[in-house]
């Protein structure tokens, strides 16, 4: 800062002259030495930005860093409660655990009493009792393990299944700039509550229509923004489509093209665009990106050399799948067919969904979700297909037709040909024997043995029984095929001429019989009745779904245990392996996330200080070079105010 | 001749040093009066005779009494006042400003966005806690006070520079009359004299208000033969001879502000300097663009809030919501309907969950803004709107629009709105008012802050929008130019202690300069009493020595008169 000063002029001198700069020196040190002062006091050397612009700005952005940093070691501080607590509820479930896999392994026997298998199968009634209220856990006012609706109960136990009625989203917190840490773990992670989905096995590929979002094609990558080059060869011209949303905007731009005073049209097919001058009158026309851009190959409309032959019809621009997505939109602009609707079989009850007057993606998906089945429907997460996953631990869960063929059109029943025999039985498979694997009893009395080691289908298996040398006299001939509506295998043959139903027999040591649902377990035959003129035998469905979690195992031992079912036990036994093993990740990550909370924590501790450092050098008075100005500043005044004092006594008048 | 004329001589020469004395005198009397000028007697040798063949010297003779200053360096000092008054005016506003918004400090407007963000990284550890949400809501509305408290400090100059300029307005009328006055006098008291500063103590008078005057506008002074001076400002005459011109203060009602003009032509008073300038100057310029800034920061604060916040969800849905914007054509593209915010070329997504069924339905609204004649205006927004089974949309008679669900149980909400209009119309908002005087939270929020829109994904899902909340002012968009709120609030801060601190800087080479002046005028027109008791000697012994002359002229005539 400039300093004041008062300047002695050359020449003649008055007495105001002199009495004027020394009030103004006293006046300049007083000043001085209360900006001194003010610094002593407050031990500030910057009390306003003015004071020092350019410290001020820096300490400005200290301050917003440090507010920062103070919150962000809040945030760290209060996950790492969260996250403490879910780990206090997990440590308790995991030992809840391995108590009911004790008491399985007890149970495993098929020499308890009745009254021991119930109180076995009470106390683990009891455990699955406790890890529900364990993670019905609320604190602070919050669910902690509901996901995203963390005012939602999360886990109710209704009769002997339990229902998931959270979410899988996490919760975030802003652990450092742009650094998220989620401090919940859903039950879905921990516990396992929801089932993996039943996913369309069918392309629904959806076509396009004018307000299809650009983001939304390519399978989801979008279409990036930029200049597309339109030429006749002779004229060029661009359009930008930066900032067009949908492919209605896309339409409208290129319209505004003309070449050589001929406008271009663009129209949609069901599928993409389609580009050709308005008067149709051929022409050349090329299309590409300018520069290092890719809207035009992004929108399937450039074109190669030599030019193409116009109209150019554009590529399938593959859109991924909306809630607001129409049917009518669907395989390529044809449509689904929704008439039929689809039957869900949850813990033995049937749930029928109607969905002919479903116009959109989010209407299958409200129909689904209003059949009373404990299920949701979603789009899949890559946005191609449907899926629905059952939220109800303990329970089969299944989709089959209803009256027509929609769930295979959908692309979402549970059992059909194409179902692999390695996935049936809750992912146990089929036990193939030595020799033939099941005999069929024709409706003659004579046997049809069948091998079906090496299938891998239920199409193989189908195969292997129709195709059978010994099964091709149309008069004993037993046809195998899907159930039209059902879950099941059905063998059919005819009455006439016959002597006896058809039936099917458990051969040797396989049970592919019991496994394809052909016969009930335990039994070694199964016989066929009459159906109008013939023979049919219908098996059970043999590929139920379910949840795989902490809640299903406890209610499959449960249920094991109390209906003595030694191989039940034994799956129990090994779900809850799993669970415990899917535990432990979860766990695992609970303390991956703690520790690095403490890293985190300590890194923030650190650069508080750093800041608060910073802030000092930069606006903090430096206390000792403050003090010996002030003392210099002192004497300084003393000086002049004695010198004041002394010359103005000073007078010629004195001495005359 | 000879004896009777050197004791005629003599009697001369002792009135002289009587004058002198009594000059000396008034001369010691004034030395603390501010604003006195120092005299000096002026003296000439008297008309010599011709006695004989010689030419004697007839003593001494008055010529008169002179005031003793540099009127260049008085001029100087004028422009040099009239300046100093202009910065210090400047430095005085731009330093309220910044006691007003006091960065540096803990409740600085910096602050309060660290708080208000913080808010919601608090709501984001713990979604379902509602009093956080009041939190929240009170983080804002500190947030909105603040803002206008410290544009008011902006507002508060501008008021009060109608007083101060009224007051400046009424100084000026008072000193040119009094000037106008003094001239006069001045003129009749002197008489066009020789020296021209015959009336000495009104002269001092008139500098004086010359000098007041000078820090008040920049004016030019130039003093006539007659002794009178012509003040003059941006080259109107403020005071010709006995003349003075009044001037008036004029308000503009539509900008509120007021100028002074003169009376007779209503002209403006143009001015470059000086107290009135500071204050114009401090009006338009320092606190103007303050406001400016101020208005502008808060604007985009409305705006980028608002536009995070419309995008996401309450822990409740909304049953019937109103713009606080008004679209005023509603025939018109919206970007050119009377929203002020900006409108892109996108779309938004309504979603309605009724809690009847549980059921939900997801719809688009595609809001055109291409510039290619299909733009959507705000009648096919609101038709959009409209055709949505279940809720109703209209634009009130104000322009606004409204939505309501046709049943309590129909609940609906908003996302993924890539074109502003939500924000651009006041929907789903959190902030309304268009600038720093008007900003506020939304009442609806305050009476009910589970309408707070922490969520993204859907109804009192999670609290995601609640970290991209708190993250609004460091967030960079095209829309701000590349840069954040924060950054734009840095730079009006750099822009207004920068300033003040280079204006401080002026300022004070300005006083230094002044200062020399004034050191030079006091040197020049100052009392030095050691000179006048120099004088007082010289007197003195002029007058013993002529009375010496005297005894001896007698002693002389008395030995003649003896011989007799």
């Amino acid at each position: 800062m400039l300093s004041s000063f008062y300047p002695i002029v050359p020449g003649r001198t008055s007495n105001s002259q002199s009495r004027t700069r020394m009030l103004y020196q006293v006046q300049v040190d007083t000043i001085a030495i209360s900006k001194l002062q003010e610094q002593l006091s407050t031990g500030r050397r910057v009390n306003k930005a003015s004071d020092d612009p350019s410290a001020a700005v820096r300490v400005i952005g200290i301050q917003k860093s440090y507010e920062f940093k103070v919150q962000a070691s809040q945030n760290l501080k209060s996950s790492a409660t969260f996250l403490n607590t879910t780990e206090t509820t997990l440590s308790e479930v995991q030992n809840l655990l391995n108590e009911a896999r004790g008491i399985a392994v007890l149970s495993n026997t098929n020499t308890l009493s009745e009254a021991e298998r119930k109180g076995y199968a009470d106390q683990v009634d009891a455990i699955l009792q406790r890890i529900t209220n364990a993670s019905n856990t609320r604190f602070q006012d919050r669910y902690m393990m509901s996901g995203g609706t963390v005012d939602t109960q999360p886990v109710k136990l209704e009769g002997s299944r339990v229902r998931f009625f959270g979410d899988d989203n996490d919760l975030l917190s802003a652990a450092d700039e742009d650094d998220l840490i989620a401090h919940n773990i859903t039950a879905q992670k921990a516990l396992g509550v929801i089932s993996s989905g039943v996913v369309s096995t069918i392309d629904l590929d959806p076509g396009v229509l004018p307000s299809t979002r650009l983001e939304d094609l390519n399978g989801g990558q979008g279409v990036a923004g930029g200049a597309i080059e339109f030429s006749s060869g002779t004229e060029q011209f661009s359009i930008d489509i930066a900032g067009a949303e949908s492919l209605a905007d896309v339409v409208e731009r290129i319209n505004q093209v003309k070449l050589d005073g001929r406008p271009l049209v663009a129209s949609l097919t069901t599928t993409g665009l389609s580009i050709d001058y308005q008067d149709h009158a051929g022409g050349t026309l090329r299309i590409s990106d300018v520069g290092v851009g890719s809207s035009a190959r992004d929108l399937g409309i450039a074109t190669s050399t030599p030019a193409p032959s116009i109209p150019i019809l554009g590529n399938d621009l593959d859109p991924i799948l909306r809630k607001t997505t129409k049917v009518s939109q669907l395989q390529a602009g044809t449509g689904i067919d929704l008439q039929g609707g689809i039957m869900i079989k949850q813990g033995g009850k049937s749930f029928r969904v109607e969905l002919s007057n479903a116009q959109s993606i989010e209407d299958i998906i409200n129909q689904v979700q209003r059949s009373g089945a404990a299920v949701r429907a979603d789009v899949t997460p890559d946005g191609r297909s449907l899926q629905i996953r059952s939220y109800e631990s303990g329970t089969d869960f299944t989709i089959e037709e209803s009256q027509l063929t929609l769930a295979s059109r959908l692309g979402l029943r549970t059992f059909s040909t194409s179902t692999r025999l390695e996935s049936l039985n809750h992912g146990i498979g089929v036990q193939f024997g030595a020799g033939p694997d099941l005999v069929i009893g024709q409706n003659n009395g004579g046997e049809l043995p069948i091998d079906l080691d090496g299938a891998v289908t239920i199409q193989d298996v189908i195969d292997r029984i129709n195709n059978n040398v010994a099964n091709q006299d149309p008069a004993t001939r037993v046809v195998a095929q899907l159930h039209p509506t059902e879950n099941t295998l059905l063998l059919s043959s005819t009455t006439t001429g016959a002597t006896q139903p058809i039936s099917i027999r458990v051969s040797g040591g396989s049970e592919v019989a019991w496994n394809l649902g052909l016969v009930p377990i335990g039994e070694t035959e199964s016989v066929g009745t009459v159906s109008g003129s013939s023979y049919v035998l219908k098996g059970t469905d043999p590929n139920p779904h379910e949840v795989k979690g902490v809640f299903n195992s406890l209610v499959r031992l449960r249920d094991a245990i109390a209906s003595e079912n030694l191989p039940g036990t034994d799956r129990a036994i090994q779900l809850l392996d799993e669970d415990i093993d899917h535990l432990s990740l979860a766990r695992g990550e609970v303390g991956v996330r703690l520790q690095r909370i403490d890293r985190l924590q300590e890194t923030n501790q650190e650069t508080q200080v750093e800041l608060k450092s910073q802030e000092s050098d930069l606006i903090d008075a430096d206390l000792a070079q403050l003090i010996s100005e002030l003392t210099a500043r002192q004497a300084a005044q003393e000086a002049s105010l004695q010198l004041l004092a002394q010359t103005s006594r000073l007078s010629l008048f004195d001495f005359l | 001749m000879s004896l009777f004329g050197a004791v005629q001589q003599s009697a001369n020469s002792l009135r002289i040093a009587e004058l002198g004395l009594q000059v000396t005198g008034n001369n010691i009397a004034n030395a603390n009066t501010p604003g006195y000028i120092r005299q000096e007697l002026i003296q000439a040798t008297g008309v010599g005779v011709r006695i004989g063949e010689a030419i004697v010297g007839y003593g001494t003779r008055v010529v008169g009494v002179v005031q003793k200053l540099d009127e260049y360096v008085l001029q100087r000092m004028r422009t040099a006042n009239s300046n100093l008054a202009y910065n210090e005016q400047l430095e005085s506003t731009s330093g309220q400003l910044e006691t007003s918004i006091s960065e540096l400090g803990e409740n600085d407007l910096s602050s309060q966005m660290s708080r208000f963000s913080n808010s919601f990284h608090d709501l984001a550890n713990q979604p379902g806690y509602t009093s956080l949400k009041t939190l929240v809501i009170e983080r804002g509305r500190e947030l909105a006070s603040g803002l206008k408290s410290v544009a008011q400090a902006a507002v508060d100059i501008q008021k009060s520079s109608i007083s101060d300029i009224n007051a400046v307005s009424s100084d000026i009328n008072r000193l040119t009359n009094r000037l106008a006055a003094l001239n006069t006098r001045i003129v009749e008291m002197e008489g066009g004299g020789v020296v021209n500063s015959d009336a000495v103590g009104l002269r001092d008078e008139r500098l004086q208000l010359l000098d007041e005057l000078s820090s008040l506008v920049d004016i030019t002074v130039s003093e006539q033969v007659s002794g009178a001076v012509t003040v003059t400002v941006g080259g109107d005459y403020l005071v010709a001879d006995g003349i003075p011109r009044e001037v008036k203060t004029f308000l503009n009602s539509e900008e509120g502000s007021v100028e002074v003009r003169f009376a007779d032509t209503d002209s403006r008073v143009e001015v470059t300097s000086g107290k009135l300038k500071g204050f114009y100057e401090a009006r338009d310029g320092v606190a103007g663009s303050f406001l400016n800034d101020m208005n502008t920061l808060a604007s985009d604060i409305i705006m980028m809030v608002n536009r995070v916040h419309s995008q996401g969800q309450g822990s409740i849905g909304l049953n019937s919501v109103l713009g606080d914007f008004s679209i005023e054509n509603e025939f018109a593209p919206l970007e050119q309907s009377g929203l002020t915010a900006p409108i892109d070329n996108g779309s938004f997504v309504v979603t309605l969950s009724d809690a009847r069924t549980g059921l939900k339905s997801t719809h688009d609204i595609f809001v055109r803004q291409q510039g290619l004649g299909t733009d959507t205006t705000g009648v096919d927004l609101v038709k959009q709107l409209d055709d949505i089974p279940g809720i109703k949309a209209i634009l009130t008679n104000e322009g606004k629009v409204q939505i309501t669900s046709d049943s309590e149980a129909i609940k609906f909400s908003f996302s993924n709105d890539s074109s502003g209009a939500l924000a651009a119309m006041g929907i789903n908002t959190f902030f309304k008012g268009s600038d720093a005087p008007s900003i506020e939270v939304k009442p609806e929020l305050i009476s009910q802050p589970n309408l707070l829109n922490v969520s993204l994904k859907g109804v009192g899902v999670g609290a995601d929008n609640a970290l991209q909340l708190a993250d609004v002012f460091e967030s960079v968009s095209d829309l701000l130019g590349g840069r954040s709120l924060r950054q734009n609030y840095e730079s009006t801060i750099v822009a207004v202690t920068q300033d003040l601190n280079s204006q401080r800087g002026v300022t004070e080479g300005i006083r230094n300069y002044y200062n020399t002046l004034e050191a030079q005028h006091l040197g020049t027109s100052g009392v030095s009493l050691d000179e006048e008791a120099i004088k007082m000697l010289q007197y003195q012994r002029a007058f013993q020595a002529t009375s010496k002359l005297i005894s001896t002229a007698n002693e002389m005539l008395e030995t003649l008169v003896n011989m007799l």
